[in-house]
């Protein structure tokens, strides 16, 4: 799915969490959103996904303005926040077949799907436990079953590398968004982690005071930058010496 | 309590004042944050108005019927509203409020973080004091007592006000949370109506009150401090010295209701049971019962469940259908898509038999024993059956304008965002579902208000085929009310009207206006002689309804607000 984002501005009082964002991201990327906080992202990726309205400019969806009655073009993306929209007093395979029912995405090979997610992710034996009495990481990474099981085409993620989930989960969650990405599906996630945001993705989003910075290809940006081994690093210098 | 230390706070006062004066850039951002940083609360002023406006009722309620009892019970029913309102507040504070998140955080006891809360319990409810002040207040200037009057005045509200603490403490344990909100959303909805119609409505109104106010300053709790005000005169009434005995049990039980709650009062992560392995479409939870917490349950091994995923038994949805009639007749009715939001909106599946028997079968025992009851006592067959009434239309309407799970909100990056937002739930499918819900209801819920309106009509003598009429008619508008109802339920969970801007003012005028039309052509619709003209206007008023929600889902869909609010 291609998103365009033609002068998006969206204000908190006076303060612009988005202004006059323009951006456009092709299908079957990774890409990082990066920036101090406040900088815009996590409103960035509510303003995708219809949960921020944006005060001005257009959210465009496979060239279609995305309004909230467009539910087919909802449908084809998942928000995962930093607390995954799930009922807590559920289990892990009632929320997972909840999501895949909502999404449509329950039909026959589903159950091949969960199972093989499930035990990707260590949560197999956990399957039947309500998801109060799960850890943080755990919880989280149910929520990232459901979703891929689900298997939309853009997913949002909004800190995915600070939600507690252990090294076996991060990885799994990387090879499984590397192969969603072959197959043309976008994933955007925020972080605050530049080591990830160096290695998994195909672009990065460098975001300042809700102003797009930098949006290019690692080794795009690594020809503009003068220490190429800490391009991210050195980008994000920069940034805090201009805000001070 | 003091969190903090104080030399500590001027200390870092003093040092961030220095920062901002060494730095431009910072000079610049506190210049700004300033902007935002007055607000003005208009709590103290509304609700100081609110008191105000009680002082000036119960001096006019005096002035129409020349009794000043009927003045007191006035005050009483107005306290008894108030119990329930503190009630959620006591129960909000010590179980909901984001402040012990954080101070689970800080090196400070249960026992300190309890009593901070109880204290705030006290400050919040201090307005009911200025109500009882208010009230009494008119009540001595009307009868224009002398000045030792005034001076006993604020002793009386002051045990009215312990009285209703005391009150709202007991309310916690023994009215269920729901039952509680459906009371005080009850009161607000009856007292706005009340208001708006009162042109209407006022006079039967103050007849009942005034033809019962004796009783109900005995009946009612928040009655019996009020009552004290009759030694006031000077010709006392001395046996309203009765009423200190059921005052002092009152306020005694705060002594256990705070022991109670301090006992319950336990900052331990909120655990479930293990879930019990059973699989969604089992009879258990098909029944909508699941097994109590102790017992036995067998764990399936990692084989098991693969095999119960691979079964694809865990994709089917909950089984309500086959629970009754209604349910069978609400499945066939609903589409794929609404099945599958009806597990989302009740996960426990929908209940229409169950609930709507026991509503009926309260309703015949009230009605039978308020009947059994009148043949001893006129008087007490109205409590009974008044009481009835109460209780079976709050479940009724609870059954009727229920929304499940719709629109919980999730706390994430500072903000509550609905659940529904975050599955691309529509307003108009989600919608749909609750509507279809309540429309399926209708054979049931049109003859319980039918009912409910011939009993309350046959207290005040009026041909029981007017009761019927009345009865139709106002069960439609309630249903109507679902549109308005599911519109502020969406609206609840948005930040429409949170900053004063053209578009936010444009929405206020458009929702209140159309809510204000309803209520003002509903009211004709009921109580206009002209038997066409009220029919007319009991028409627009449903159409209103649904004119409001169709308004309010385009503005939805175009994107105008944000679905997420800040937390109070």
């Amino acid at each position: 799915m291609k998103i365009e984002l033609r002068g998006v501005l969206k204000a908190y009082r006076s303060l612009r969490a988005l202004d006059h964002v323009s951006l456009t991201i092709d299908p079957g990327q990774i890409v990082s959103l990066l920036g101090p906080n406040g900088a815009g992202k996590t409103t960035l990726i509510r303003c995708l996904i219809g949960i921020a309205a944006p005060d001005k400019g257009e959210v465009y969806l496979d060239d279609r303005e995305f309004r909230r009655d467009c539910l087919d073009l909802r449908r084809r993306m998942y928000i995962l926040p930093d607390f995954p929209f799930l009922f807590w007093e559920h289990s892990i395979l009632r929320n997972i077949a909840m999501v895949l029912r909502l999404y449509g995405a329950d039909g026959a090979g589903s159950e091949d799907r969960v199972t093989d997610l499930l035990r990707d992710f260590d949560l197999l034996p956990l399957a039947l436990r309500p998801m109060i009495s799960l850890s943080r990481g755990q919880a989280y990474k149910a929520g990232l079953v459901a979703m891929l099981a689900a298997d939309p085409e853009v997913w949002l993620l909004d800190e995915p590398f600070a939600s507690g989930m252990d090294p076996h989960g991060i990885d799994a969650f990387k090879s499984r968004a590397r192969g969603a990405a072959t197959r043309g599906r976008t994933i955007i996630y925020s972080t605050q982690i530049l080591d990830v945001a160096e290695r998994f993705s195909d672009r990065v989003c460098l975001m300042n005071k809700g102003a797009i910075h930098a949006f290019d290809t690692l080794s795009a940006l690594r020809e503009r930058a003068s220490d190429k081994d800490n391009v991210l690093q050195e980008m994000f210098r920069e940034l805090r010496e201009t805000n001070t | 309590m003091r969190l903090h230390s104080p030399a500590f706070q001027k200390r870092l006062r003093r040092k961030v004042k220095a920062a901002i004066t060494e730095s431009a850039a910072l000079k610049k951002e506190y210049r700004q944050a300033r902007k935002y940083r007055r607000r003005y609360s208009l709590n103290w002023f509304g609700r100081g108005a609110l008191s105000v406006g009680l002082g000036i009722l119960v001096y006019n309620i005096a002035g129409l019927t020349n009794h000043p009892v009927t003045a007191l019970a006035a005050i009483a029913i107005w306290m008894f509203g108030w119990i329930f309102f503190r009630a959620q507040s006591l129960w909000t504070l010590l179980h909901a409020n984001r402040d012990i998140m954080a101070l689970r955080l800080l090196p400070i006891s249960d026992a300190a973080i309890f009593r901070w809360q109880i204290q705030k319990f006290g400050q919040k409810s201090i307005y009911s004091l200025f109500d009882l002040m208010a009230g009494l207040g008119g009540l001595v200037l009307f009868l224009d007592l002398p000045p030792s009057a005034w001076l006993a005045v604020p002793l009386i509200a002051a045990i009215g006000w312990v009285t209703l603490l005391a009150l709202a403490a007991l309310c916690v344990f023994f009215v269920p949370r729901k039952a509680r909100q459906i009371i005080a959303s009850g009161f607000i909805i009856g007292g706005f109506f009340s208001l708006y119609l009162s042109r209407f409505v006022a006079r039967p109104i103050l007849e009942f009150i005034d033809r019962f106010g004796p009783d109900l300053i005995s009946f009612l709790p928040t009655g019996w401090p009020v009552s004290l005000f009759q030694l006031l005169p000077p010709n006392p009434r001395w046996s309203a010295l009765v009423a200190l005995l059921p005052i002092a049990l009152t306020i005694w039980s705060l002594t256990y209701s705070i022991r109670r709650l301090r006992n319950g009062f336990r900052f331990e992560e909120q655990l479930l049971p293990v879930a019990p392995d059973i699989i969604p479409t089992s009879e258990t939870e098909a029944s909508g019962t699941m097994p109590p917490a102790n017992q036995h349950q067998v764990h399936l091994g990692l084989t098991a469940i693969e095999e119960l995923i691979q079964s694809r038994k865990f994709l089917e949805p909950v089984s309500w259908q086959n629970r009754g009639w209604f349910e069978r007749w609400l499945w066939g009715w609903l589409d794929a898509r609404e099945r599958v939001l009806s597990e989302f909106a009740f996960p426990r599946g929908y209940a229409i038999t169950i609930p709507w028997r026991n509503t009926f079968r309260n309703l015949v025992v009230a009605v039978a024993a308020a009947f059994a009851a009148g043949l001893a006592s006129p008087t007490l067959k109205i409590w009974i059956l008044g009481f009835g009434l109460l209780v079976t239309s709050a479940q009724a309407l609870a059954q009727m304008l229920g929304s499940g799970n719709s629109f919980r909100s999730i706390f994430c990056s500072g903000v509550n965002i609905p659940i529904y937002a975050g599955f691309g739930i529509g307003y108009r499918e989600l919608a749909r579902l609750l509507i279809k819900c309540s429309i399926v209801q209708l054979p049931l819920f049109i003859p319980f208000v039918m009912v409910w309106s011939v009993l309350i009509e046959q207290l005040y003598d009026v041909p029981w085929q007017a009761g019927i009429v009345f009865g139709f008619k106002g069960s439609i508008l309630l249903f109507a009310a679902r549109f308005i109802l599911i519109t502020f339920r969406f609206s609840g969970s948005t930040n429409d009207s949170s900053r004063f801007r053209s578009r936010s003012f444009f929405l206020m005028f458009l929702v209140v206006s159309l809510v204000f039309a309803f209520l003002g052509l509903g009211g004709a619709g009921l109580f206009v002689p002209d038997a066409m003209a009220a029919w007319m206007m009991w028409a627009l008023a449903v159409l209103d309804a649904y004119l409001l929600f169709r308004l309010y889902g385009r503005l939805y869909n175009a994107n105008r607000f944000d679905l997420m609010s800040v937390p109070r």
